[in-house]
């Protein structure tokens, strides 16, 4: 016969006991008590509750106005959106409020929210075990984001690309040497994994100009080397007006062994058609205009969801390329023999037990642009001279994406565990005798487990989709021209943008920067 | 007592000494030493300035012009910064020209940027202020020495560990011959820790 209690305070401990058919007594907990995994659960859920997919919103409202290459009103959309980064996406606030002021050519404002960045990013250089502990319960959404490491570096180059558009050479190169350090710590962790991001070439060739530009032809010599290496072990090919800078470099310094080895004379020759501004001379006045052209891609979420059968099955769900909900049903580990054959003999078993299960992971999304090149004309370019590509985020990001699936398939599975087995506890421990609050009860919690599931798509969006060049040997004095954008046929996008009195010292190298996002 | 009265008194107390705690000032003196960041800081530059004020002073180079009871002048030129920080190298420059200004023994004339500031200033009392109170042009007094130099680092970093060697060089240059009359150098070392992990 059943022990009866007297209903006091929910605090106080109890328990049950019941007979079972078989006649054994068992202890159960008191119905409606919430567990103790439950708690965190609900608590969560209030937290969490905001964290619906930002990204997503924040590439709606801010995207548009950069879209339009009107970047001081995208600058102003993010200082009002604030909200929408929180505190865990620091980094992400300062990096797109700096590379749009940096694109609306407001130089020194730019430097303040990239070295805001900077610092932001040095302080995240302790990880939180309390949040990655929280991760691993509710999403990687609450860690603090550290930026991908080609943003980093690309946030170095950017504040290198300020300091050169006001004349500052030599903290430029202070950036240089930063995105160096990081570089190298990127290599001592990565250690034999020759796929690894450890080197990226633009940032080596840039920084050589860098230090032609302030006489320092050796070190110039050396970062075009490491620029034809980096490029060669990376995603992107090695283009060709890299390949004819490095040989006119390296033959002015005298290294004809780096020349043999890295093959530049066949690399030189074989390579596309070279810029209509040709080789310029490392010591010669020039100038040098770098365009940000098209939209780099953002990050979505592919989202699986399905059913788990504990006896060795699991039915997926997912949808396609084109949007078509495919469903998969796939073997999976199931119970062992011994549960199995408990139910042959009339004793409760988990065979038939089923879990819902959802897990996320950030996909690659491309965002539609339509600038591809500039060519430069005016009376610095009699001969209108097309820009070359020196590199592209997209190979960048889904090289990411590639090296930390394993890692992130990882975390995602221990996530999607731990969760489930919350999920379970929760509806074990608030089953009650009316089986529509039970239905009621166990569809909230598994749709309250769903809404904490979402990848991390955080990544920064606001990067151009390449990065062009074209390099202007000139005589000294003061200089004029314009850029204009293009799309992939040739076709001209927007209005010329012109540069007016621009003065060229002798055998001085000066930058000017253009951007066309659309 | 009840158990909850005591909770919560216990909790308004904790809430009241966290409140307390949101910003807190303390005034040091100019010189005290605190290393927040193990970045280049106000202690170096003070460190810098000391050790080259006290070298340049007490230079052979300075015999030359004590014998012929002149003081040389000196112009600030282009102090480079090859570290891998952005680092003010005016802030020790400043501090070495008060130093060698106030001991008496080193005149210093306006740098580059601050005479052509000057001279729009000539040129517009030129055109402007009374005859009898315009200061005239063609009579700057011209530096017989310049001072320049830069500052480099040697990084060596593992993980959360690090050692950054500074080192800056700075010299006097003479205008009319080139030669190069004086160097000094100061070397600070620092071994920075991070921690990995924080709660």
């Amino acid at each position: 016969m059943p022990v009866q209690y007297p209903t006091s305070s929910p605090y106080s401990v109890r328990t049950r006991t019941i007979r079972t058919r078989s006649g054994l007594a068992r202890r159960t907990p008191p119905r409606g008590r919430i567990s103790l995994l439950a708690l965190p659960l609900l608590g969560l859920a209030l937290l969490l509750a905001g964290c619906a997919d930002k990204s997503r919103l924040r590439f709606e409202k801010i995207a548009g106005s950069a879209q339009r290459d009107d970047y001081a009103m995208a600058a102003s959309d993010v200082r009002k959106h604030k909200d929408l980064y929180g505190s865990a996406s620091q980094l992400l606030y300062h990096m797109d409020l700096g590379v749009l002021l940096h694109y609306a050519g407001k130089y020194d404002s730019s430097i303040v929210e990239l070295s805001k960045a900077v610092s932001v990013h040095d302080d995240l250089f302790a990880k939180s075990v309390s949040n990655e502990a929280l991760s691993l319960v509710a999403n990687d959404n609450v860690r603090p984001y550290r930026g991908k490491p080609h943003e980093i570096v690309l946030l170095h180059q950017f504040l290198a690309f300020n300091y050169l558009a006001l004349g500052k050479y030599d903290d430029a190169l202070v950036e240089s040497r930063q995105a160096q350090l990081y570089l190298d710590e990127l290599k001592r962790k990565a250690g034999k994994d020759v796929k690894a991001f450890a080197d990226d070439g633009m940032f080596r060739y840039l920084t050589a100009l860098i230090y032609q530009a302030t006489g320092q032809r050796d070190d110039a010599a050396i970062s075009m080397y490491h620029a034809v290496k980096a490029y060669r072990a990376g995603p992107i090919p090695l283009p060709p007006v890299v390949a004819q800078d490095a040989l006119a470099v390296l033959k002015a310094n005298d290294r004809q062994n780096d020349i043999q080895e890295l093959k530049l004379n066949e690399a030189a020759a074989s390579g596309s058609a070279v810029p209509a501004g040709g080789t310029v001379d490392p010591a010669g006045s020039e100038i040098i205009v770098i365009g940000e052209a098209g939209r780099s891609p953002a990050l979505d979420q592919n989202v699986f969801w399905g059913t788990y059968a504990r006896d060795g099955m699991l039915v997926i769900h997912y949808r396609d390329a084109n949007g078509k909900e495919v469903t998969q049903v796939l073997p999976a580990p199931g119970l062992p023999q011994s549960e199995l054959n408990k139910a042959t003999r009339g004793r409760k078993t988990r065979s038939g037990t089923t879990f819902h299960i959802k897990f996320a992971m950030p996909a690659l999304k491309d965002a539609p642009s339509k600038t591809r090149f500039f060519t430069v004309a005016g009376e610095a370019a009699p001969v209108p001279v097309k820009t070359a590509s020196l590199t592209a985020v997209e190979p960048l990001l889904a090289g990411y994406l590639q090296e930390n699936q394993s890692a992130m398939l990882i975390r995602t599975v221990i996530r999607v565990v731990t969760r489930t087995i919350a999920a379970q506890e929760t509806k074990s421990a608030v089953s009650g005798d009316n089986p529509i609050i039970n239905l009621l009860l166990n569809i909230g919690t598994d749709v309250l487990a769903d809404q904490f599931e979402q990848a991390d798509t955080r990544a920064w969006f606001l990067l151009p989709r390449t990065v062009q060049i074209a390099r202007l040997p000139v005589k000294p004095g003061v200089h004029s021209l314009t850029v204009q954008a293009h799309d992939g046929n040739g076709n001209p996008l927007g209005i010329p943008v012109s540069f007016d009195n621009i003065a060229v010292k002798p055998g001085e190298k000066k930058f000017v920067f253009t951007a066309s996002l659309k | 007592m009840t158990r909850f009265k005591s909770r919560f008194l216990t909790s308004a107390l904790a809430a009241f000494m966290l409140a307390g705690c949101s910003t807190k000032v303390t005034r040091v003196t100019h010189d005290s030493t605190i290393d927040l960041t193990g970045k280049w800081n106000d202690t170096d530059s003070r460190l810098v300035a000391e050790e080259m004020v006290k070298d340049a002073l007490s230079g052979a180079w300075y015999a030359k012009y004590a014998a012929s009871k002149t003081t040389p002048t000196v112009v600030v030129g282009v102090v480079r910064n090859k570290s891998h920080e952005h680092i003010s190298t005016e802030t020790f420059i400043n501090d070495i020209q008060r130093a060698l200004i106030n001991s008496g023994k080193v005149e210093f004339v306006a740098n580059k940027a601050e005479r052509g500031e000057i001279r729009d200033e000539k040129a517009d009392q030129a055109s402007n202020a009374a005859v009898e109170t315009r200061q005239s042009a063609g009579e700057e007094s011209g530096a017989q020495l310049m001072m320049i130099g830069e500052l480099n680092t040697i990084v060596d970093q593992d993980g959360g560990k690090a050692v950054v060697f500074y080192q800056t060089n700075l010299e006097l240059v003479e205008i009319q011959t080139h030669k190069k009359l004086w160097i000094g150098d100061k070397k600070i070392k620092k071994f920075v820790e991070r921690s990995g992990t924080k709660f």
